[in-house]
């Protein structure tokens, strides 16, 4: 017989229990003293009834306290028959797929249903067993057996996990090589059958899977109009899963953005077909956007039915042009309505002073500045600098006919959707004084990014950390691009590439964000616990939102979603037709017993109370 | 203990002129008071002739008749005896409960018997006794010696424990004349009673047990949960009392009188309970229905 108590417990019951009993004899009333002539009469009685009764009270009085002390100590330590309960060493291995989150119409989640199903489990268990406690995600579970209670405190540890491919765990690998404990220990796996539909053969199986309604998003973009880079508009696509007899189909979409803009939509997607939704975001401004779905019915999963995006648009860009008046340069810049253009003069002391506070952008043609500047900048020109891309020498820098033009180059291969390039048209563009990039030098661990170009020569570039930067191989001044007539538009992205804000989009779990250093906080401003990895910031988004990532003057806005047609499809489980595990293995029925059996030891208490004053106990 | 000065006091002298007369009336045939032994002897009532023999006392010879018959005829009278009566009163500590107290019962029971007796021209000695003889008035005979005896009873106290065995030992281990001895106590006594009376018996003497016990004693009323402690030895004994327990002690109290009286009824002795809660006039009346303490 096992005891699903700890020993502990267990002795600190009869303790307990042994004294209450004592002081229930310690507060029994004092006997009233009385004198009398002579006890002889008296002593002659009570050694007669000494001799005759005081055995069979004293025998009533000892059985009644057992009786109690054991129904106590029953109700503490609750007993489990044997073969009820499991022994020896135990695997349990959770699912924390996505879907376990899932609400069930009863109440709670699946992974409620799976955590109560392992922890009875724990319970019902012998107090002798050890237990190994594993998850889907492969991260979050022990490498070692512990004992009931340790694996109780691990279990509160665990839940649904976004973000992370999940499969079943090589129990055997690890528990080591050579390990004989796999063999020897039972495996059993709770779960709902939607991420991880097969378990090892000889793996008990417990289901926790019920089929639930839910409508999610399963994409959420805000981008800018291919027109006009300075206007949004949102993406959205819809899916939604009824269970059973649909009522309306009615998907009630709300976006929402800063100073209280917002738009409405009513949408009707077909069972298990995502819809796609374009809405114009006509008078929102720069800032978070949020969508949120609601459906008539029951939602299995509230996650998937928020999703954050980020209109990064600035209204006002303050640029300075350096290296002197330059027609070109300041005809193009106050093209666009958003520019508030200043003019420093050539020299390496022009950017000496700058205050990054004070310019949202540095246009530099010419000779580049010996250190990068604090700010996002747009280079153009020739000579090198030990922050831009090493450049190619000789004769091969310079690509071209003899009067050294050089055809533009085209887009390197990848490249055709980067926000700057994407469907504009330089096949025409010329340009003279090249003096190329070592594209071969742009590789993985180069901050520069080649953007035109071949595999030799590099004429556009462009970096994302620490702060964006463009750099042209040749002066703009020396090319026709401004006469090309996508280049107000390339300009404009540019201008928006480099000074927007940088937005980020995330799944929910664990997000990393490009930043050597810097701090995390989440949408009221409170900071979020993170981690350097290396170059990269990395904290738990598990929840949809949006945060802030801040360091080294730069900020980017992590807008973490869902947004997973797999995820928010609650249904997709392998172990559909198979009825959901009982809630009440073997064992709980000792559980369930304490309360009669304190019951019980009470009642006793009160019947020897009573016997004793009927002088029936000792 | 009773700190009465006026135990013996005058409504107490008229219960024993009326204890007196009831006597009286419960003996009509015979002479109140003079007990007649059956050696014959110097007494003064004739009982008999017979012819004088040589060494005979001359003053008993009926001389009236030797001039009616010429021949000497010797007068014999019953010897006139007094009857020796010692009253042993016990004066243990448990004779100092109840409501008169047992020791002022049993005191007035012993003044009544000697009024009686002195009036009977008996003798009358009175012994106090704890664990051992603790005073003794000797034998008084006379009706002027009745005060005596009561200034003796009312000096009298309690204190300390019970032995009869002792006292008897004691008491008779000298030669006393053959007589009637009244033993008034609760007879809580630890030692061998029997035993003691053995010692009265052994010696010829006649005996008269009066077993004085309170209302309370016959009949306890006591708390459900009670520690009782013994006046005498200070003993303590915890006793949760139940009508099963009340039963059992009046059994065991039954039982401890039937073995005196069983013992008293064998050798002709007298035997009887007085309650201390009743008139004490009652228990001598009781006592002279037995018809041994008058003869």
């Amino acid at each position: 017989m096992g005891f699903g108590a700890a020993p502990l417990l267990i002795a600190l019951g009869v303790l307990l229990t042994a004294g209450i009993i004592v002081v229930l004899y310690w507060v029994r009333p004092e006997p009233q003293p009385v004198v009398v002539p002579s006890n002889l009469i008296w002593r002659r009685v009570l050694d007669e009834r000494r001799r005759r009764e005081d055995f069979w009270r004293w025998l009533t009085s000892l059985v009644i306290a057992l009786l109690a002390g054991l129904a106590v100590i029953l109700a503490v330590a609750q007993p489990i028959p044997e073969g009820a309960a499991r022994g020896g060493r135990i695997v349990v291995v959770m699912d924390t797929a996505p879907s376990m989150a899932a609400a069930l119409p009863g109440g709670g989640t699946r992974w409620d249903q799976a955590a109560e199903q392992v922890r009875r489990i724990l319970t019902a268990s012998s107090e002798t067993s050890e237990f190994l406690l594993l998850d889907t995600a492969g991260d979050r579970g022990g490498r070692s057996f512990i004992g009931r209670r340790g694996a109780l405190e691990a279990l509160e540890d665990l839940g649904p996990v976004h973000g992370r491919e999940h499969r079943f765990p090589d129990v055997a690998d690890l528990l080591g090589p050579g390990s004989d404990a796999a063999p020897a220990a039972e495996v059993i796996f709770v779960g709902d059958g939607v991420y991880v539909p097969e378990a090892p053969e000889g793996v008990e199986r417990l289901s926790v899977f019920e089929s639930v309604s839910n409508a999610g998003i399963t994409a959420f973009d805000v981008r800018p109009l291919p027109s006009d880079p300075g206007r949004f508009e949102a993406f959205i696509e819809v899916v939604r899963h009824p269970v059973g007899e649909d009522d309306a189909g009615v998907v009630v979409l709300q976006i929402d953005g800063a100073g209280g803009a917002s738009a409405r939509r009513t949408l009707r997607p077909e069972p298990g077909t995502p819809l796609g939704e374009t809405v114009p975001l006509t008078g929102f401004v720069a800032g978070p956007v949020r969508a949120v779905i609601a459906i008539s019915g029951e939602d299995g999963l509230p996650a998937d039915d928020v999703a954050h995006a980020y209109i990064p648009a600035r209204n006002r860009l303050r640029v300075l042009l350096v290296g002197g008046p330059n027609p070109f340069w300041e005809a193009a810049l106050r093209l666009d309505p958003r520019v508030s253009l200043s003019v420093a003069g050539p020299g390496p002391d022009a950017l000496a002073d700058l205050d990054a506070g004070s310019v949202d952008l540095v246009v530099v043609e010419g000779a580049p500045p010996e250190a990068m500047p604090p700010v996002p900048v747009l280079f153009a020109g020739s000579g090198s600098a030990g922050w831009l891309p090493s450049r190619l020498g000789g004769e091969a820098a310079g690509p071209g006919d003899e009067e050294g033009t050089a055809v533009m180059l085209p887009v390197v291969r990848g490249q055709m959707e980067h926000p700057l390039l994407r469907d504009l048209n330089l096949e025409d563009a010329l340009a003279r004084d090249v003096e190329a990039f070592d594209a071969a030098s742009l590789g993985d661990r180069s901050p520069w990014t080649l953007l035109l170009g071949d595999s030799r020569l590099g004429l556009l570039a462009a970096r994302e950390s620490p702060l964006r930067s463009l750099a042209f191989a040749f002066p703009i001044a020396r090319s026709n691009l401004p006469l090309q007539a996508d280049f107000p538009l390339l300009l404009s992205r540019a201008l928006s590439w480099l000074t927007d804000v940088q937005v980020r989009r995330v799944g929910l779990g664990q997000a990393r964000v490009a930043m050597a250093a810097g701090a995390i906080f989440d949408a009221d401003g409170r900071e979020v616990p993170s981690r350097r990895l290396g170059s990269e910031i990395s904290f738990d988004a598990s929840e949809p939102s949006l945060y802030y990532a801040a360091g080294g003057g730069r900020e980017v806005v992590v807008a973490a979603s869902l947004l997973n047609r797999r995820a928010s499809n609650l249904n997709q489980s392998a172990w559909a037709g198979e009825p959901p595990a009982s809630l009440a293995p073997a064992g709980t029925v000792a559980s369930a017993l304490w309360p009669l059996l304190a019951l019980f030891a009470l009642l006793l208490i009160v019947a020897e109370w009573v016997a004793f004053h009927r002088h029936a106990t000792v | 203990m009773s700190n009465s000065d006026t135990l013996f006091d005058n409504d107490f002298m008229e219960r024993l002129e009326y204890l007196k007369l009831m006597a009286t009336r419960m003996l009509p045939s015979r002479h109140r008071g003079e007990h007649r032994a059956r050696k014959r002897g110097s007494g003064i009532e004739l009982a008999d002739y017979r012819p004088y023999v040589d060494g005979d006392d001359t003053r008993d010879v009926d001389w009236k008749a030797f001039l009616r018959l010429d021949k000497l005829v010797l007068r014999i009278f019953d010897e006139e005896a007094d009857l020796p009566v010692y009253l042993f009163v016990d004066r243990s500590a448990s004779m100092a409960f109840g409501n008169p107290p047992k020791f002022d019962f049993a005191r007035k029971m012993a003044g009544a018997l000697s009024y009686i007796g002195l009036m009977n021209h008996d003798l009358i000695s009175i012994v106090w006794y704890g664990r051992k003889i603790d005073g003794w008035m000797a034998p008084k005979r006379g009706r002027n010696q009745i005060f005596r005896a009561f200034r003796f009873l009312d000096a009298g106290d309690t204190g300390g424990a019970t032995s009869l065995a002792a006292c008897f030992r004691t008491f008779f281990g000298s030669r006393r004349k053959r007589g009637l001895a009244v033993v008034l106590s609760d007879l809580m006594d630890e030692e061998d009673l029997l035993g003691a009376f053995d010692a009265c018996r052994y010696q010829k003497h006649d005996m008269f047990v009066v077993q004085v016990l309170t209302p309370e004693e016959l009949d306890p009323a006591l708390p459900d949960e009670a520690l009782l402690t013994d006046s005498e030895d200070g003993s303590e004994r915890r006793v949760r009392v139940t009508p099963r327990l009340l039963d059992r002690y009046q059994k065991a109290l039954a039982e401890h009188q039937e073995k005196v009286e069983e013992y008293c009824s064998r050798y002709g002795f007298g035997f009887c309970v007085a309650n201390s809660g009743e008139p004490f006039e009652d228990a001598v009346m009781a006592i002279f229905k037995t018809d041994r303490f008058i003869r």
